[in-house]
């Protein structure tokens, strides 16, 4: 049996999320940042890799786009995504980083005007896109697609050693992108149980995240 | 509390649940920090960027939250709720860059002086001088009638000529500025 529930966009909890921050409302704001963050850490991964900062710069480039976010939230219209937004402050952030310390793009982004740039990787910009570094599939750095491909390993790992019925209901939700819906009908249970094993499932993950950190401390 | 957070990342929430959850959510930091845990967990088994840049990005999340979160003013002249708010955001922004060192300041370290001015609202701010990593507030304590700050007009002419001539500059703290009436309520 299933339950009938009215789900709501994702679109709609950002839409309210960025009233609120609008408003002047900080945990709305650190909400609404949560949610896009990978979009904020790609862009900014991205820029810093293509101008050929130094990776130290990574961090600073994400504390400036924050803050450059908060401060223009208000001005911010609602006509382009949040995340393409984000993603034209980081561009800024990090050309202005190469501005002020008097640095000369690196060799990756030599010769390449700014138009030419485009969104990197934001398919919904349509501008163009500046090609891979030879031998790469993408464009982030050899280190972080290794660095990346560990860590889903190890994510993986931990989804491997939940109980049955939480691993297939996470799968179905995180790998398939079904519905809570979908999944209780595959499943042959109902919204609610799905809802409560997506959670458990996922503080079993963070669980077993937070241990595997502190041992990693101690060692 | 936080299962319903957990429904409300996947967008499983019902109508009612919606807007209640987000604002037990927008004012609860233990369930901003498992908001946060549990997008780090779905980003990282995502795989499309490394779950150490990711943990970067929130621990710069943390600082950027830190000092924008508004405290009790440390000077205020007129009463207001919004200007208070205002006054220790913009102390709170100033010392949380000075405090930086090498970190975001090094774009305000680098241009060697940055002072700005608004008159949007038809006020004197504060102004804000960052000079080689360290930062100044510049502030007069003369106040108008209408309980703002005043200062005179060459000083507003040399805050503006500079604001011009560093225009490339760090954008951000102008509009921080600019933006300020906007940000003092704190309840959804």
């Amino acid at each position: 049996m299933t339950e009938d529930r009215t789900s709501i966009p994702k679109d709609a909890t950002e839409e309210l999320l960025l009233e609120w921050a609008k408003e002047g409302h900080n945990g709305a704001f650190e909400a609404l940042v949560t949610i896009n963050m990978q979009d904020i850490v790609k862009a900014a991964r991205k820029f810093v890799y293509r101008y050929g900062l130094p990776d130290s710069d990574y961090e600073d480039v994400v504390q400036i786009v924050l803050l450059n976010a908060w401060t223009n939230i208000g001005s911010f219209r609602g006509e382009s995504k949040l995340s393409t937004w984000a993603f034209t402050i980081a561009r800024n952030t990090a050309l202005n980083l190469l501005d002020k310390q008097n640095r000369t793009p690196g060799a990756r982004a030599r010769d390449i005007p700014d138009h030419e740039i485009g969104d990197g990787g934001f398919q919904d910009e349509g501008e163009g896109k500046l090609p891979p570094p030879p031998g790469l599939t993408n464009s982030e750095d050899p280190q972080s697609i290794l660095d990346g491909k560990a860590e889903v390993h190890e994510m993986m790992s931990y989804i491997d050693r939940l109980p049955d019925e939480l691993r297939i209901t996470i799968n179905f939700r995180q790998r398939d992108q079904l519905s809570y819906q979908e999944i209780a009908t595959r499943t042959g249970t109902n919204v609610n149980t799905v809802k409560t094993r997506i959670h458990r499932g996922r503080k079993y993950i963070d669980k077993m995240r937070q241990e595997s950190n502190s041992k990693n401390l101690i060692d | 509390m936080t299962i319903e957070l957990s429904a409300l990342m996947d967008g499983e929430v019902s109508a009612e649940e919606h807007e209640q959850t987000l604002k037990k959510l927008c004012n609860d930091k233990s369930l901003l920090r498992t908001w946060e845990q549990y997008h780090l967990i779905d980003f990282a088994a995502r795989g499309e960027c490394s779950e150490s840049d990711l943990r970067a990005a929130f621990a710069a999340k943390a600082q950027v939250m830190k000092a924008i979160s508004p405290e009790p003013a440390r000077r205020v002249k007129p009463s207001t709720k919004s200007s208070a708010v205002a006054e220790s955001i913009k102390l709170k922004i100033a010392s949380w860059l000075g405090a930086m060192g090498l970190g975001a300041a090094i774009a305000v370290a680098a241009s060697g002086g940055f002072i700005v001015y608004s008159g949007l609202f038809d006020e004197v701010l504060p102004a804000v001088q960052f000079q080689k990593s360290s930062i100044t507030v510049a502030a007069s304590t003369k106040w108008t009638s209408d309980g703002n700050e005043e200062i005179s007009n060459k000083e507003i002419q040399k805050l503006n000529e500079n604001l011009l001539a560093h225009s490339q500059g760090l954008v951000f703290a102008a509009n921080l500025y600019a933006h300020l009436p906007q940000l003092t309520s704190q309840d959804p």
